[in-house]
């Protein structure tokens, strides 16, 4: 706004002031009177006439004044000079501070109206209406910092979802302990279950010592306040300090906030989340292991387009069971109750998975669950068929989900034997304990922080502090994979290894003298027997590392003994993170929706090229009417994939010795891409066997015989499960235009 | 500032009211739709006082509504730049604070609060305190404030306030 000059009016005559009302430095507004005067004689210095107010007719504040009581003053003179309001803070775009409307000073200014005020920071993170100007909040940013560090805290902001509390739409028992009900929405919304993890309370209490403590959330606002409420009843631990998706920014990140609330950088602000995609590969991110308590429920607030690698395998389950519980209320159950039955069959139903030590299994349940929930469901049907329909193996992939109910009736006995059990179950069934190692590594962050402080004199970021202090946990440990890493990767691009060094361990390609931990898929590899010879050298289950990853500790390593029986997961659970270290940060910024689903990151070219020839045979044999090109594309990528992992089951029978390592890819793939691609590539499968399969041909649009039998679904269940998968073909689809668009936007 | 005025409004009302009670179901009607709305020229509708007149009802061609013109007369409060009121403070955060005037709220930005009145977000729930400890404002303190500023929408008004003025502040009981 500049500044302004106040002048004596022209046109009149000269004046004497009497007496001035203001000071320097005071805000005047219009109106506001200035001083006192009197008209005097031009030529004489004698005042006559009456006393007279001088008023202001704008708004600021004073900077100087320029004429003293008792002088006079000729028409034209400048009196003061006044700074105009510069309108640092805006609320609903009103200045704060002088009251002017904003939009009304834009006006016929054009474009001046956005220049008019600086004010863009929303400071208050539940008033995104209230904002401040850079500078201001760069201030308030300073004072906040200065307060934190002279209490000797930090700040700490905290995810709900999944970090925290677990919150579920589905129809639960009403007698689960522990466990809020509540509708957000009036007295006809759909009801909502919290489940707070266990020891929440206890965190939070203790954490509110060292951290002051915020809530950031994709959950709508309401959601996040009432969760809050739930939490903190008085207040004492967030107050307001609540972020909600309403005040987000950015639908699919919550880094842009974090600038906004912290104006002064994040150099004190310490994260904990599920999810590191959200935060962009930030540093000040703890990655928490997701707490997942109801079944078949991932995260509900989970950004659009961007559920989890291990939830995104949910939601088309969530969709069908959304479907079924219109119907079935029950379906949830029926569920549990089939995957009660499978837990304890994993074995010898299905070889290729990932087997767990019964001792671990109830130590990994949770982190499992949430791997492999769709894994588990396909395992469910896949059992549940084996039971019903021995000859009904090969059909697995197809199976899913839908399977549940075609093979309702089936399982019904099942599900009421297994109903009570089951029940109880989910009230005492969860041994989460996760909380307790969070506090701790928390506890260590901070410390950290402040004997940073004390002995280098000069702070550190926490963006800095935090890789130091997970790069503590293995220090020191020298680590030889075996079997591990697949012998076309190189070790230092695979992620056992970037876990492994994110957590300050040494990683070598062969065993050494120094080597002091073997990590090791399974017995009797070569490196394995020579580690044995080596009493130094202790050898343990993958798993032992990605404890450690989870826990930020040092695991004590008998826990984890190499075994044939207990094979452990290859590829880390999704939480254990391993942000890259500071040097290579910039070369992997965020994990982007293609590099985590599209299968074609992890072929070689050769691979693809062979791919691309295997499609061109098959359109050539059946003139495809060109679906969805993305779709088909994925899919057969995903055959072949398939069929590598044929070939491979079939070496892995005959010689195990190779197995390991061809697999691997297979495996991460897998993984990779959801559950539903193995359905989508059984279902692409089809075509090859019997062109004319009608199914097939309804899928692709095409009409269908009038006089269609659909023969007999005791025989074959396939047809009318393909029917419920169109439910699952516009999933894929949609996934497919996130990465249309994403290669677009590149 | 509150008015008592004259004020009109169309009551719409349908077919099925017709009958012995019709006029009551009119002024019942206008109590709920008029009261607690607000409207830019005059603010708030606090309380009908009296309804003086239901028109001639018209029946709308092809529906069959009739609307009924009504004058009445009601409390309004409709406040002003410059006029100083009493509030209720809401939230107080490093920025400011907000206060309620009735259905009005009103924001205080942390620099038209008095410069010997620091922001203490330490004390729950924070406050802003005078250096000598004497005066105190938080959630639920009575404040007497100046308006500087109104914001007038289609749903309500919204006020920016000072408390950089005489006699405003903390109202003491």
């Amino acid at each position: 706004m500049g500044t302004i000059e106040i002048t004596f009016p022209f046109g009149g005559q000269p004046g004497k002031i009497l007496k001035w009302r203001v000071r320097m430095d005071t805000m005047i507004s219009a109106g506001r009177v200035l001083f006192l005067y009197q008209n005097v004689i031009p030529g004489t210095e004698d005042s006559k006439g009456p006393e007279k107010k001088y008023r202001a007719t704008r708004f600021g504040r004073i900077t100087k004044i320029l004429a003293k009581e008792g002088d006079i003053i000729q028409p034209g003179q400048v009196i003061m000079i006044l700074e105009g309001c510069k309108h640092p803070t805006v609320m609903k775009d009103l200045c704060a501070e002088c009251g002017v409307d904003l939009r009304v000073e834009g006006i016929g200014k054009e474009n001046e109206s956005t220049k008019i005020s600086q004010a863009s920071v929303p400071m208050v993170h539940s008033v995104p209406e209230l904002k401040v100007c850079p500078e201001l909040a760069e201030k308030i940013g300073k004072e906040d910092e200065q307060r934190l560090l002279s209490d000797r805290k930090l700040a700490l902001l905290v995810d709900l979802d999944q970090t925290i509390v677990h919150t579920t739409n589905d129809n639960i028992p009403p007698n689960m302990k522990d466990v809020y009900h509540y509708q957000l929405y009036g007295p006809n919304s759909p009801w909502y279950h919290t489940r707070l993890r266990p020891n929440t309370r206890h965190f939070l209490s203790e954490m509110s010592r060292l951290y002051e403590l915020h809530i950031c959330t994709f959950g709508a606002r309401n959601y996040a306040h009432t969760v809050a409420a739930l939490l903190d009843k008085d207040g004492t631990l967030f107050s307001h300090r609540i972020l909600s998706r309403d005040e987000c920014f950015d639908p699919a990140s919550k880094t842009a906030n974090l600038k906004a609330l912290f104006p002064c950088g994040d150099d004190l602000v310490c994260i904990i989340d599920d999810r590191e995609d959200v935060w962009q590969g930030c540093g000040n991110l703890v990655q928490v292991k997701p707490y997942h308590f109801f079944r078949h429920t991932g995260d509900i607030h989970a950004p659009p387009g961007l559920e989890k690698n291990d939830i995104s395998v949910l939601p088309d389950l969530q969709n069908i069971n959304e479907i079924c519980n219109d119907e079935n209320p029950t379906e949830s159950d029926k569920n549990d109750a089939s995957e009660l039955l499978n837990e304890g069959n994993t074995i010898d139903n299905n070889p290729e998975k990932e087997i767990k030590d019964k001792d671990k299994e109830s130590e990994h349940e949770l982190v499992e669950k949430n791997e492999n929930t769709k894994d588990d469901i396909k395992n469910n049907d896949n059992l549940n068929l084996d039971s019903n329909n021995e000859n009904k193996h090969e059909d697995k992939a197809s199976e899913k989900g839908n399977e549940n109910l075609t093979l309702s009736e089936s399982i019904q006995d099942i599900k009421i034997a297994n109903k009570n059990s089951d029940e109880n179950n989910i009230i005492d069934e969860d041994d989460d304990d996760y909380l307790l190692y969070l506090e701790d590594i928390l506890r260590r962050i901070h410390t950290k922080f402040y004997t940073t402080i004390e002995k280098e004199g000069g702070r550190k970021s926490l963006r800095d502090i935090i890789p130091r202090v997970r790069a503590q946990v293995l220090k020191g440990v020298y680590l030889t994979f075996s079997g591990l890493i697949p012998t076309h990767q190189k070790l230092h691009q695979s992620r056992a290894y970037k876990v492994a060094r994110a957590f300050g361990a040494e990683v070598a390609q062969d065993l050494s003298d120094k080597t002091t931990h073997l990590v090791a898929i399974r017995p009797g590899t070569a490196k394995a027997n020579a580690a044995k010879k080596n009493p130094n050298i202790k050898i343990v289950n993958p798993d032992w590392l990605w404890t450690c990853a989870e826990r930020w500790e040092h695991v004590d390593e008998r826990l984890f003994p190499l075994t044939a029986k207990a094979r452990a997961s290859r590829i880390p659970p999704p939480h254990c993170s391993s942000p890259e270290r500071i040097e290579e940060l910039e070369n992997n910024i965020g994990v982007s929706f293609a590099n985590s689903i599209n299968p074609l990151m992890s072929f070689t070219p050769e691979e693809i090229e062979i791919m691309d020839k295997e499609v061109e045979e098959d359109m050539d044999d059946q003139e495809l009417d060109a679906p969805v090109f993305d779709t088909e594309d994925i899919d057969d990528d995903e055959e072949h994939d398939k069929k590598t992992r044929h070939r491979d089951s079939d070496s892995d029978d005959s010689s195990k010795r190779d197995r390991s390592n061809a697999n691997e890819p297979i495996r991460k793939k897998k993984k990779l891409s959801n559950d539903s691609s193995d359905n989508t590539s059984s279902e692409n499968d089809t075509p090859d066997d019997d062109d004319d399969d009608p199914v097939t041909r309804f899928r692709r649009g095409e009409n269908l015989p009038d006089d269609l039998d659909f023969g007999d679904n005791s025989q074959d269940s396939v047809e009318d499960l393909e029917i419920m998968d169109n439910e699952d073909e516009r999933e894929w689809n949609e996934m497919g235009a996130a990465l249309e668009r994403e290669f677009l936007s590149e | 500032m509150f008015y008592h005025i004259s004020l009109e409004h169309e009551i719409l009302l349908h077919p099925r009211y017709f009958g012995p009670q019709l006029l009551d179901t009119v002024k019942q009607k206008l109590y709920t739709e008029v009261e607690g709305t607000c409207t830019g020229k005059y603010g708030f509708v606090v309380a009908v006082t009296t309804i003086d007149n239901i028109g001639a009802g018209i029946i709308q061609p092809g529906q069959g509504f009739v609307v009924y013109p009504v004058k009445y007369k009601a409390i309004v409060f409709r406040p002003f730049k410059g006029e100083v009121l009493d509030a209720i403070v809401t939230q107080v955060n490093k920025v400011g604070m907000f206060a309620e005037i009735g259905p009005l709220s009103c924001f205080i930005s942390h620099h038209s609060i008095p410069a010997d009145m620091q922001f203490c977000p330490n004390i729950n729930p924070p406050c802003y305190k005078s250096k000598e400890e004497d005066v105190i404002i938080q959630p639920d303190d009575e404040i007497r404030l100046k308006i500087v500023g109104t914001r007038v929408d289609a749903t309500g008004i919204f006020a920016i306030g000072t408390l950089m003025d005489d006699y405003l502040g903390l109202v003491c009981n």
